[in-house]
């Protein structure tokens, strides 16, 4: 039935006891900082949960191969075979009452806890992952056409940010926030997540890749042997993808950090030969100055652009919405700070060698 | 001695350097001055969306999409110029913010210039100037401007054929009256009849709703309230005294007043804001709309849009850049402006087309330039409706209204019906301001950037 208009007169005290129902006294409380794209979208439909629970064994089913079924079916053997064995030792135990038995249960049961815990974290990271993906889901089809299910993957996103240090941020989420009570154009809000709120993160990130990635160029520019280069950007790989996890809003453990790795790994192998090559023959590494550098510096050049790639990958994996800045200036930003940290030493050294 | 001189050597470089310097300082470089057209119909808040523009570019306290994408920037208003009246900002803004009432109908033409200062992007000069030149003017005068390029005969043969097409009493009554004129009408009290008649009717269709209204001064007279100049109506050709005196009147209309205006205040501009009351549109019916959107269009037809080089436009500016506006949009639910924008876009979809092929750059928006409502969640029948709650208009007081629900699309005729919609006017909030507070808007700091955005 279509509702007809209407209206109704609001009499102060209505209106007072309504500001006096809105005016929430400061209060602090826990609240459980694994925050998913399903929490927010609790009040929602979620077309797509029905068909995920109806189908999950089929889904579940179909995904057993493949290395992580392999390792996930060895550490449920591993937990279950910890479980009987430690049944056994305490029944064993009760019969016997010795103390090498006791010890022995001792150290079954730390093993048991230690796979308890490795498990539960490695559940939740799973399922964050998932999170991370709906979201960037949400919003890829969101690209073109927003609808109305943009509100609840905004207001999806804010929470995620809620706990931000960053006051920049977390102002501007009050700021879009206010505008969304105000007025909800669609491709507005889009606009506005994608050119006002993520390029707050995406700057510091940038900056952070950009560090990491002169680093990288320095240390392996001087580093003598080749396995200590290798040792370098593992490192700094796994430290960069951490940190751009962390300012995108992700509390990455091990299995996360190493899925956003091989993400970044697969942007770097799979990107397009031409982009490598304009990454490396741009203005700014230009022949006539990579031929000036020696075998090791240009060694340190090529490991940095190679880290700010990966770093660019990891970016693109995290961003909630697909990235907004221009890959060229990206490179070309980062690229300029590497070169110019290797001009600075050659002029440098420029006095000594004349 | 050798000392002395060079300190002498030394006192001249210093006196050249600092003579250079303030001469570089004093270079007058012609300010550039950008015209906008604030253009629409009649009660499409021109006035307030002016005194609101200039409001938030003053205080900038709640403009951040501005403010946080350009260099700090400060405006000043410019005195007021012999030649034309001045916007009257302060009163218009007093009376909103201090009465909570909104300002009259505009009667006539008053411009205002803001200046805008920001740092420079070249070391030697000290400061970017640009000026932006605003201008209001009564709706109702808009139309007449089409006028000009039409005879007396043709105004009539097309106001009494539009009047025949449409379903109102009083049309049928006015053709009545005309039609029984013979060739032998004449007289003072005749064309007072004729006249008082007519400029009845298109008032009455005024409070109707209907926008294309000619001439405008039946509606709006100001200074020309008792002019025997404006004794004139449409009425069949012939060779009677009454059609050649009305003939000779409306001549002397176009070339004393029209013409004057359009050569005045409608000329020069480099951008433009339409603002269009699109709930009106909606409320009132299919009849409402296409009158509505053929005023539109007729509207633009007067300015002149074209895509020029930097230097025919600095020589002879033209419009590059249109910004359609929906105003009003705190009458509908916050959450409801995305359908809201769709119907702007519906309405001006053809007109956007023909100027994206003369490559001028078109944008729609939904504003408020003052907001004088909230969107609030109510139950009712177990439903939870967006409802807006402000002060009525009407009653004075606090209401909450559950206006109807936005469609996406105009309805077609045989299924819109203007119950449907309950759109109704509120005053101003009855809020205390701080001395440097702007009013609350909705969307103002995107309209901002969307037409003045490249000169920050």
């Amino acid at each position: 039935m279509k509702m007809k208009p209407f209206k109704k007169i609001v009499t102060e005290e209505q209106e007072e006891s309504q500001k006096g129902e809105e005016s929430i006294k400061p209060f602090k409380r826990e609240v459980d900082e694994e925050l998913t794209i399903e929490t927010v979208y609790a009040d929602e439909e979620i077309p797509t949960k029905v068909h995920e629970t109806t189908s999950l064994f089929g889904r579940y089913l179909k995904r057993l191969h493949g290395i992580s079924a392999i390792f996930i079916a060895l550490v449920i053997a591993i937990f279950l075979i910890t479980v009987a064995d430690t049944i056994q030792t305490i029944e064993r135990l009760m019969e016997t009452m010795s103390i090498g038995g006791a010890i022995y249960l001792m150290a079954l049961t730390i093993l048991l806890t230690v796979l308890l815990v490795n498990i539960v974290s490695i559940f939740r990271q799973i399922k964050a992952l998932k999170s991370v993906q709906q979201m960037k889901e949400g919003f890829h089809a969101q690209k073109e056409h927003p609808t109305e299910k943009i509100v609840p993957l905004t207001y999806a996103l804010f929470e995620h940010y809620r706990h931000s240090s960053d006051p920049t941020l977390l102002g501007k989420i009050d700021e879009i926030r206010n505008k969304m009570q105000d007025s909800q154009v669609y491709a507005e809000i889009y606009y506005d997540l994608n050119h006002q709120l993520l390029p707050i993160i995406d700057q510091k990130v940038q900056q952070r890749i950009q560090h990491a990635s002169v680093q990288i160029a320095l240390t392996t520019a001087i580093s003598p042997v080749p396995v200590i280069d290798m040792v370098l950007i593992i490192y700094q790989s796994v430290k960069l993808t951490k940190e751009i996890a962390e300012l995108y809003g992700y509390r990455p453990g091990f299995l996360m950090t190493m899925r956003l790795l091989k993400r970044g790994a697969m942007h770097v192998l799979f990107a397009g030969v031409s982009e490598l090559a304009i990454d490396f023959a741009n203005d700014v590494t230009s022949t006539s100055f990579i031929t000036k550098l020696s075998q090791s510096a240009g060694q340190g050049v090529a490991n940095g652009i190679l880290l700010a790639r990966l770093g660019y990958g990891v970016m693109v994996a995290c961003r909630p919405i697909e990235v907004n800045v221009q890959r060229e200036s990206f490179f070309k930003t980062v690229v300029t700070a590497i070169v110019n940290r290797f001009r600075v030493g050659e002029k440098k050294q420029e006095p000594h060698t004349s | 001695m050798f000392k002395s001189g060079f300190n002498r050597i030394n006192e001249q470089i210093e006196t050249i350097v600092k003579s250079a310097k303030e001469s570089i300082d004093d270079l007058s470089i012609p300010v550039r001055t950008k015209r906008v057209a604030i253009t629409g119909l009649s009660r499409s808040g021109k006035t307030v969306f002016i005194t609101s523009l200039i409001d938030q570019l003053l205080h900038q306290k709640k403009i951040p999409f501005v403010t946080s994408n350009h260099h700090p920037f400060k405006v000043s208003l410019l005195p007021p110029k012999p030649s034309v009246k001045r916007f009257d900002y302060y009163t218009f803004s007093k009376m909103v913010k201090n009465h909570h009432l909104w300002p009259e109908g505009t009667d006539s033409i008053s411009s205002i210039t803001l200046e805008f200062e920001s740092k420079s992007k070249f070391p030697l000069q000290k400061s970017t100037t640009f000026r932006v030149e605003l201008i209001d003017y009564p709706g109702e005068w808009i139309l007449d401007l089409t006028m000009l390029s039409l005879s007396y005969d043709q105004w009539c043969e097309k106001v009494l054929g539009w009047l025949e097409t449409i379903d109102e009493p009083l049309a049928q009554s006015y053709l009545q009256e005309i039609a029984k004129l013979t060739p032998k009408s004449s007289g003072r009290a005749l064309e007072e009849v004729i006249h008082t008649k007519y400029a009845n009717m298109i008032r009455h269709f005024k409070q109707k709703h209907y926008s294309s209204l000619t001439p405008g001064r039946f509606l709006m007279p100001a200074d020309l309230a008792d002019d025997p100049l404006l004794i004139f109506a449409p009425i069949h050709p012939s060779d009677s005294p009454l059609y050649h005196t009305f003939k000779a009147r409306y001549e002397t209309y176009l070339n004393d007043i029209v013409k004057e205006i359009q050569l005045e205040h409608f000329k020069g501009f480099d951008r433009q804001i339409v603002l269009i009351d699109v709930v009106k549109a909606l409320q009132n019916g299919p009849t409402c709309y296409t009158d509505m959107k053929n005023g539109i269009r007729t509207m633009l037809s007067l300015y002149d849009h074209q895509d020029k080089n930097f230097l025919l436009q600095w020589l002879s500016p033209s419009i590059k850049k249109v910004l359609f506006v929906a105003t009003k949009a705190d009458l509908v639910a916050s959450s409801q402006h995305n359908n809201y924008l769709y119907l702007l876009n519906e309405m001006v979809e053809d007109i956007r087309k023909e100027l994206d092929i003369n490559h001028i750059k078109t944008d729609t928006q939904v504003v408020a330039s003052v907001k004088c409502t909230q969107t609030v969640m109510s139950k009712y029948h177990g439903k939870t409706l967006s409802c807006i709650r402000g002060i009525d208009a009407k009653e004075e007081r606090l209401v909450e209204i559950y206006p109807g629900e936005m469609p996406s699309s105009f309805p077609p005729p045989d299924e819109w019906d203007p119950n449907d919609y309950a759109y109704e006017a509120f005053l101003p909030p009855r809020k205390s301001y701080k001395e440097d507070e702007p009013f609350d808007h909705i969307n103002m700091d995107r309209v901002i950037e969307s037409i003045i955005g490249d000169l920050l």
